[in-house]
């Protein structure tokens, strides 16, 4: 590397100051006073990138306590990624691991909240995935249901998809199932609940299994559905016209 | 390709996606857009995107680059890069003459470089090899600052000299003189006077906003202010035609505010370029 060691540790010091505050000692040349600016202008972009991102949990928690968040986040945790969006998934790795203002004690689902709003960030901004080729009539039992490459099954312990922010505490961990998924033509995304039992069809669906030898198996573990069960499950399945997406015969 | 010389577009922001996609007259030469905004993204934003490339030209100008970083270069950033430039049919490409990132962390702004030997060095040897890796030469933008950085020499001398010894073009970034000059007491046409001026391939107006008796933030939020627009002046009667973009980030006006900023900056074009032109 052509850079010296003292101007590439002037230019740490720089960035450790923007990234923390904290000026391990006075920077070469710099005017002191036009520093804070920088610190300002860089933690601006965090707070507004981590406020766009998750804004029931800023709500939820206040602003004092979710730029407290975002300051702790952004002062302890080296950032990876280029794209700023990209950059306000990493305060969930970091808040798994890091719960320093002791909000899951006060919000127990607030975790899931933060994983909730970033898959619908990250869904709605994530590259296009091909559609598989796939006939647009065919056997709902008999034909593969070929499902929306858009979409994925979440379970959650508190129902953070479908009850607002302030009404969770009254909630009691739980098992909750929702398949988020983006609608083709609108970019949108969608929770829609589903019951444990459609998790595991639309599992074993995705899997490329047909519903009538999902349904075999269901029965041949015990689980055993009437004929209005089924139509149920079928109804269900034909009514979301943007998660299965047609048939392969 | 179409010929952007002298051309005046339009910093492309998502809220203005509508009105550039609808045809209500308003239609800027160009467009241009961070790619780090675009890059890898699908749904809404890309059938967006894939419009804008349809119905015009696209510049882009990154913000993660980090050429003038103490980090390594992130080579599956440059990757992505290269992809999307040639995917979207983008034949020019610039960035910050700053960095973002040190210590392995994004710091999504843009840091002063020390104006000193050493980096002008590391940084020509970086623009090398972002060169060599992207097929192309890039533009690199004088930015605004607020304090010098442990400088040893001046800061005309050490953007000539990269672009200069790197062989690649600058974006003037005329407001960000201006800023400059303001903040660091220096005078601005002297110092545009100063710089390699057959590399200047792209050209940048914005507004600031004055904070401090003696301090400009470059916040690309409020109009452009008619010295400014006198220093714009000055600066082409010096340059060939090239292309020239209106910055605006923040506090968005109505269209036929941003309008009459694209007006003034083509008449002033028109005015220099086309008689610079005629005498030829």
């Amino acid at each position: 590397m052509q850079l010296s060691k003292e101007t590439k540790d002037i230019q740490e010091q720089l960035g450790h100051y923007c990234q923390t505050g904290q000026l391990i000692k006075p920077i070469v040349g710099a005017k002191l006073e036009r520093l804070p600016h920088y610190r300002r202008l860089v933690f601006n972009v965090i707070k507004d990138s981590l406020s766009s991102a998750y804004p029931l949990t800023k709500s939820l928690i206040g602003d004092e306590k979710f730029y407290q968040l975002c300051f702790a986040f952004f002062s302890t945790h080296a950032c990876k990624e280029p794209q700023v969006y990209k950059m306000t998934g990493e305060i969930l790795t970091y808040f798994k691991e890091h719960d320093v203002l002791n909000l899951k004690s006060e919000f127990p689902f607030i975790e899931e909240l933060m994983l909730f709003e970033w898959t619908e960030m990250e869904m709605y901004m994530m590259a296009d995935l091909a559609l598989p080729k796939a006939k647009k009539s065919g056997d709902w039992l008999h034909d593969i249901l070929v499902l929306n490459p858009e979409s994925r099954l979440l379970d959650f312990t508190y129902p953070v998809y479908k009850v607002k922010p302030n009404q969770l505490l009254k909630e009691k961990a739980g098992q909750h199932f929702c398949v988020a998924y983006r609608e083709k033509n609108t970019g949108k995304i969608y929770f829609i609940d589903v019951s444990p039992l459609v998790a595991l069809i639309i599992s074993a669906i995705n899997t490329g299994n047909k519903l009538h030898s999902i349904f075999d198996e269901l029965n041949q573990s015990g689980i055993k559905l009437n004929e209005e069960q089924k139509d149920k499950i079928v109804a269900f399945l034909k009514s979301e016209s943007s998660l299965v997406l047609g048939f392969i015969h | 390709m179409i010929d952007l010389n002298g051309k005046v577009g339009l910093g492309f922001r998502r809220d203005l996606s509508e009105d550039l996609l609808t045809t209500n007259g308003f239609k800027p030469s160009f467009v241009e857009l961070a790619p780090e905004n675009w890059m890898n993204i699908g749904g809404y934003w890309k059938k967006t995107l894939d419009k804008i490339v349809l119905q015009y030209p696209v510049i882009c100008h990154g913000l993660s680059l980090s050429i003038g970083s103490p980090d390594k270069l992130d080579f599956a950033f440059l990757k992505d890069l290269k992809l999307f430039l040639d995917q979207n049919n983008v034949h020019i490409y610039s960035e910050h003459l700053s960095y973002s990132k040190a210590k392995n962390a994004h710091l999504y702004d843009l840091l002063p470089i020390p104006f000193r030997q050493d980096a002008i060095k590391h940084i020509v040897e970086r623009i090398t090899i972002v060169q060599d890796f992207l097929e192309r030469k890039i533009a690199l933008e004088n930015v605004s600052y607020y304090t010098p950085v442990a400088a040893e020499i001046d800061e005309a001398t050490f953007i000539s000299e990269i672009v200069n010894q790197a062989n690649c073009n600058l974006l003037l970034d005329v407001n960000n003189v201006y800023v400059n000059a303001f903040n660091q007491q220096y005078n601005a046409k002297e110092f545009i006077k100063n710089l390699p001026l057959n590399r200047v391939k792209y050209i940048h107006m914005a507004g600031h906003e004055k904070i401090e008796d003696d301090l400009i933030i470059d916040t690309h939020g409020q109009d452009i202010i008619d010295p400014v627009f006198e220093l714009f002046d000055f600066a082409i009667k010096h340059l060939d035609p090239v292309p020239v973009l209106l910055e605006r980030d923040f506090n968005i006006p109505q269209l036929n505010t941003l309008q009459k900023e694209i007006n003034a900056l083509e008449n002033i074009c028109a005015k220099n370029w086309n008689l610079k032109h005629a005498a030829i």
